[in-house]
């Protein structure tokens, strides 16, 4: 029998089952007569209950498409030699900023549909551009910089835009699915100014929050990241008309 | 679809060798099917959502390159735990350097703190289960999230941690005693907040 009081730790411990034999005994016989350590017991073994009805919150559906996309960019730039094109490759290894052109259809000449490939050059403006039939010709700028417009079907949206760029990257890098031709005109001009030079490591022409866009992606500063570019329909050498910008984590 | 059987179908170990042979849907499926428990595992542990999201793609992708080296002894279950927690000591580790907790807090639970005689006492029972276990002690919180929250064995937290299951129950035990004082108004409270969102949250994760 033990006088002392016994503090949380004891308690726990003897509630665990790791107090010796000796100790152990006096424990409980000093429990059978202390109110107070019976009271300070109970708090030792309320804690196990509170700690496993503590509700976890869900994770946050932002967070899913970070993780989503660092585990897609991860993937892009380990493509397996043996299935992939080599171009693309590269193209996946380095870090990415993306430009998406609103609108823009009507300049791009693409491309990558399955099926019937629309080589025609923009005669017919895309259904959804309302605003923009035409794009005003901008100054003629270098157009040095060579690239090629794809259609991965990505629908962009805001909230996803960090997880579907690494995803469309990754499909673009996937190559050989389609055939892809060079753009000219008011998007070349409008990818040589917003990628200041840089080659783009894709251009998708495609959709941004239900709007006609091309996603244009340019090597970054360092390989976990990309920087995105939303840009407007009347993109062109003079004007990016640029919707959005954002870096992301590939 | 390579290799046999779908992903949906394949156990683990069998989806990380898939995966570290060059199988593109592999891994994504392992993530998949324990992103929720790794998620909750990362958040008690760090107590920051962003944290551990952050630690949580550090462990994910450490896994996806480490694959390769995966020794197939050990359930992936096991394995990704391991990792994850090592992740958000590394995490805490670069912490350390700044600020704990941001200055605003304390101030924030101190106006929302049950009035109380003892000023200290008050601020104390003000705690909630992720702040109070951001009290103690890593190895104790690592233990006693794995066991108590998670709800896992003792042997198998022991070789989540890679330490003898004795030293898991003295670890346990250990940050039980500390969080005990912690923890009172939870338990006393049955109506409280905390309390309250525990029940909504339908129970703890698998």
């Amino acid at each position: 029998m033990t006088a002392a009081h016994l503090d949380y730790e004891a308690l726990a411990d003897f509630a665990e089952g790791i107090l010796d034999d000796a100790t152990a005994t006096s424990t409980e016989e000093h429990l059978a007569h202390c109110d107070d350590c019976r009271r300070r017991a109970a708090e030792v073994a309320e804690v196990s209950r509170v700690l496993a009805r503590a509700p976890t919150p869900p994770m946050p559906a932002h967070l899913v498409d970070r993780l989503d996309a660092a585990l897609a960019a991860e993937a892009a730039s380990h493509v397996p030699v043996h299935r992939h094109h080599r171009r693309y490759q590269f193209v996946a290894a380095a870090a990415a900023a993306v430009v998406l052109v609103g609108g823009g259809a009507a300049a791009v000449r693409t491309v990558m549909d399955d099926g019937d490939s629309r080589s025609v050059t923009g005669t017919q403006p895309p259904m959804i551009d309302r605003t923009h039939s035409a794009v005003p010709p901008g100054p003629a700028i270098a157009r040095a910089v060579p690239f090629t417009v794809v259609q991965t079907g990505t629908k962009y949206t805001a909230a996803g835009l960090e997880s579907q760029v690494a995803g469309a990257l990754s499909k673009a890098a996937s190559g050989g699915r389609h055939a892809m031709s060079a753009a000219d005109g008011p998007l070349a001009d409008c990818v040589a100014r917003v990628g200041g030079g840089k080659v783009p490591l894709m251009v998708d022409s495609a959709t941004y929050e239900g709007r006609a866009a091309t996603v244009i992606a340019l090597p970054g500063s360092d390989t976990a990241h990309a920087d995105v570019w939303i840009v407007g329909a009347n993109c062109s050498a003079s004007d990016a008309g640029v919707l959005a910008h954002r870096q992301i984590t590939r | 679809m390579r290799g046999g059987r779908s992903v949906e179908a394949a156990p683990d170990k069998e989806l990380l060798r898939r995966h570290a042979e060059g199988d593109p849907d592999a891994f994504s499926e392992i993530v998949h099917r324990h992103r929720d428990r790794m998620w909750a595992v990362a958040l008690r542990t760090l107590g920051d959502p962003e944290e551990a999201a952050d630690a949580l793609q550090e462990a994910f992708l450490s896994a996806y390159r480490a694959a390769g080296r995966f020794r197939g002894d050990a359930a992936v279950t096991t394995w990704l735990h391991r990792i994850v927690v090592n992740a958000c000591l590394d995490r805490l580790r670069r912490r350390a350097i700044r600020p704990v907790v941001p200055m605003g807090d304390d101030a924030t639970l101190d106006s929302v703190a049950p009035k109380n005689s003892d000023p200290t006492s008050a601020h104390e029972l003000s705690l909630d289960v992720s702040q109070a276990l951001q009290r103690i002690p890593f190895e104790q919180r690592a233990a006693l999230v794995l066991v108590d929250m998670m709800g896992y064995a003792v042997d198998d937290a022991a070789k989540v941690l890679e330490v003898p299951p004795g030293t898991i129950k003295s670890r346990c035990a250990r940050g039980r005693a500390r969080l005990a004082p912690l923890l009172g108004h939870l338990r006393n409270q049955g109506a409280g907040s905390a309390v309250e969102s525990a029940e909504e949250g339908g129970g703890k994760p698998a």
